[in-house]
């Protein structure tokens, strides 16, 4: 069993719901985002469409954020066995490595202090919740790298429930990104298994990886728009 | 096209503080790598004497010298720039010598021009 998503670039609108979700979800911490909107155009007068990319962690077979962090021997990073790559905020030392060689320059190092949602209003929603509450996963640092878990609390959850099987069906164990889509062009699930939805519709719609010639295996697939950079 | 503007507005807006040293007619750029201990990026500064010294780089090998295009597949491309930056760095440029087998494992991606 492994999990990856699929995106749809020909479906996807650019209204950004799957960004917003993940703000909540995930304890947005400003300037650390873990999941955003590339927006370009493509094509010349008058056929002129624009492109919208969401990006987030590619949570790669071979992750080359996860060979620098061991390079170095922090080790930090791990990959975890249904397929979400995950830094341990107590071991990471913050100098960034990850981050810049990322092909998609996914990790996001928090600065000296976590910037506040609201400046000078306290704290606001979330950032009221004690750390020591929540997932280990959403108890942020400063100085430390954030970035995308394939929402990992949620599938930690099923995995605890003995629910594996719902994961990308029912609400609470799907990533909150993949279930507000409100033009399904989200989708998540067992990209192992070749009877699952989201391998099928992967196979169908000839979906690919960004950046493939990094090697790095991503696990997230997009169907391209045409004239969409891969 | 006006998106597009918008953005490359936009994204002039977010690096003009950070990238005085790009505009054409700006004082030559700051040769200068970050002191050891001096930044975040390189822990003890041993990330810049590293590829600097070591491996004779110029900053450009690493810096691209204009802000990066939209449609950028980096998370984040229009993300401000340190302090005295030369330019933004995309994995590209890394992809070269981090895609082979080197005196030490530093291989971090599969080798260039392989699919
Ligand atoms: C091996 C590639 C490489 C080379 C060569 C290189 N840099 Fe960098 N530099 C980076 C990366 C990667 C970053 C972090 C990028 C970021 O956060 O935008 C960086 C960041 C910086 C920063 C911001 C401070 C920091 O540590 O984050 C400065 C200043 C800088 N470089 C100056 C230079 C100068 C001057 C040269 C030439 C003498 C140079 N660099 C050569 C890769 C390189
Ligand atoms: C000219 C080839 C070359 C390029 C280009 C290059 N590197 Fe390196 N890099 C090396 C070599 C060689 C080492 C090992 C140096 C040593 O330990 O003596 C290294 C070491 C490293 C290390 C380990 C540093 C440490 O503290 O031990 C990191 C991280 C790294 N490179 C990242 C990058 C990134 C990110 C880029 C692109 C922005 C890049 N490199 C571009 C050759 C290169």
């Amino acid at each position: 069993m492994k999990f990856g998503r699929l995106i749809d670039l020909k479906r996807c609108m650019g209204c950004r719901s799957c960004v917003a979700v993940c703000a909540t979800e995930n304890y947005f911490t400003p300037g650390s985002p873990w999941n955003v909107m590339v927006e370009y155009e493509v094509g010349a007068y008058p056929k002129v469409k624009t492109i919208y990319n969401p990006m987030g962690c590619m949570h790669c077979e071979k992750p080359a954020c996860k060979a620098v962090c061991d390079y170095i021997g922090v080790k930090a990073i791990r990959k975890t066995e249904f397929g979400p790559v995950i830094v341990d905020y107590d071991k990471c030392i913050g100098c960034g490595y990850c981050g810049n060689t990322c092909p998609y320059g996914v990790p996001q190092l928090n600065g000296k202090k976590l910037a506040p949602l609201s400046p000078g209003k306290g704290a606001v929603g979330s950032e009221a919740i004690p750390l020591a509450a929540r997932h280990p996963t959403h108890q942020k640092k400063a100085q430390t790298v954030e970035k995308c878990t394939f929402c990992y609390h949620k599938l930690e959850q099923a995995a605890v429930d003995g629910k594996l099987d719902r994961v990308g069906k029912d609400q609470a164990y799907t990533p909150s990104c993949d279930l507000v889509c409100p033009v399904q062009a989200r989708m998540f699930g067992d990209i192992d298994d070749p009877g699952s939805d989201i391998a099928k519709r992967i196979k169908e719609t000839g979906a690919v990886q960004l950046k493939k010639e990094f090697g790095t295996a991503p696990q997230v697939f997009y169907v391209l728009e045409e004239g969409a950079k891969s | 096209m006006k998106n597009a503007i918008f953005i490359a507005l936009l994204s002039a807006l977010f690096l003009a503080p950070a990238t005085g040293a790009l505009a054409a007619d700006a004082a030559p750029a700051v040769k200068k790598a970050p002191a050891p201990g001096s930044k975040s990026m390189a822990e003890k500064g041993s990330y810049h004497r590293l590829h600097g010294k070591k491996e004779k780089l110029d900053c450009e090998d690493c810096h691209e010298t204009e802000p990066l295009p939209p449609g950028t597949l980096k998370l984040r491309y229009y993300k401000p720039l340190a302090k005295d930056s030369p330019g933004p760095v995309t994995a590209e440029a890394c992809h070269e010598c981090h895609g082979k087998e080197q005196k030490k494992k530093v291989t971090w991606y599969a080798p260039k021009g392989k699919k």
